[in-house]
């Protein structure tokens, strides 16, 4: 099977045979293919957009050590979540706390300059909300965030985040659901009085 | 656990369920009565409407860009990891070589450096030149003795 550079018309698993084989090379589809999306998983876990790009290369190293290890009765982008999912997990417990909200988006202030064309009141509002939002991200329990991203985020099924986490059907029910009940409250609660929580 | 019987829901079991809901994770009878609730109770549209503008809010966080040669950098550590993974089996065959040699050594240490100690088979030799000196094979009863030719040195082999 010839796959060329882009891998277009091959399927994950196609891409991931062959690698197997021995053709490492084409490990390079499966980065184009995920980076985008485990870099803002890991930044939006751990808020550090520097922090999130080593992390996100050790997820793809570690795909690659595991890669013999992916079955196909489970989707690829299970199998390769629940590496960046305990790869993270394994950071935030390391470091023992996580940094709050500290705006490390590099180049942010360039892109919104450059990408925006709202009124500045309405940016602001925005941007606001965006500040808040990562807040209260990081504001809440670890699982009860990764329950969110996972599920608003990246917009997994609850069978699907199961298959990441391990967790039960009503476990990850009651996370997620605490969690928008706590996200909603602080964004609330700062917006009215910007009291500190 | 909750029991869809009632023809109309009330507002603490719409709530409870409302995550679900929104979620599309529920099936189609409790969908329907959350919906036909929903349509006709403001304050559960409400906390409905906070739900969604707070996802909203998750979906809409500006996105990074991943560096331009993050690809780059994971490929050749990739690479330079494979690397590692086919020399540390070799590493290990060489290991298993070198002991051989070593084990060999041990046992034929004597053969290569000593006139004395060791054994030999020489049946079918009458002499052997061991480190440049000549040996004279000699029968005694049932053992080979090897002689230096100024008889200073033997080596009984039984």
């Amino acid at each position: 099977m010839n796959i060329d550079k882009n891998g277009s018309g091959f399927s994950d698993d196609d891409v991931v045979r062959s690698v197997v084989k021995g053709n490492t090379r084409n490990f390079e589809i499966i980065i184009d293919r995920y980076k985008l999306k485990i870099i803002n998983f890991v930044f939006r876990m751990i808020s550090d957009y520097d922090e999130s790009q080593n992390i996100s290369q050790e997820v793809f190293l570690q795909i690659f050590k595991n890669i013999r290890k992916y079955r196909e009765n489970n989707t690829f982008s299970s199998f390769i979540f629940t590496i960046a999912k305990n790869t993270t997990l394994n950071y935030i417990k390391k470091r023992n706390r996580v940094t709050l909200f500290s705006g490390l988006s590099k180049g942010g202030e360039e892109e919104k300059i450059l990408s925006n064309k709202e009124s500045p009141s309405v940016r602001l509002q925005k941007e606001e909300r965006e500040k808040l939002i990562r807040e209260g991200l990081m504001n809440m329990n670890v699982n009860q965030r990764l329950a969110l991203i996972l599920k608003i985020y990246l917009g997994f099924s609850y069978k699907k985040i199961a298959e990441v986490t391990g967790w039960s059907q009503p476990k990850l029910e009651t996370l997620i659901s605490r969690g928008k009940t706590n996200l909603t409250n602080y964004v609330q609660l700062q917006e009215k009085g910007g009291v500190d929580v | 656990m909750f029991k869809f019987s009632e023809a109309n829901m009330k507002c603490s079991d719409t709530i409870r369920l409302l995550s679900r809901y929104q979620d599309n994770e529920l099936d189609e009878t409790p969908k329907k009565k959350v919906k036909d609730h929903l349509q006709n109770c403001s304050n559960c549209r409400s906390q409905f409407s906070t739900l969604e503008s707070i996802s909203r809010g998750i979906v809409n966080l500006r996105e990074e860009i991943p560096d331009k040669n993050f690809t780059q950098l994971v490929m050749s550590e990739v690479f330079k990891r494979r690397e590692k993974n086919m020399i540390g089996p070799l590493s290990y065959v060489y290991a298993v070589v070198f002991a051989l040699f070593f084990i060999l050594g041990i046992f034929m240490g004597p053969f290569s450096g000593k006139t004395s100690g060791g054994n030999i088979n020489i049946t079918d030799l009458s002499s052997i030149i061991l480190q440049g000196q000549k040996f004279t094979k000699a029968e005694h009863q049932n053992s080979i003795i090897l002689q230096l030719p100024g008889g200073e040195d033997e080596k009984r082999i039984d």
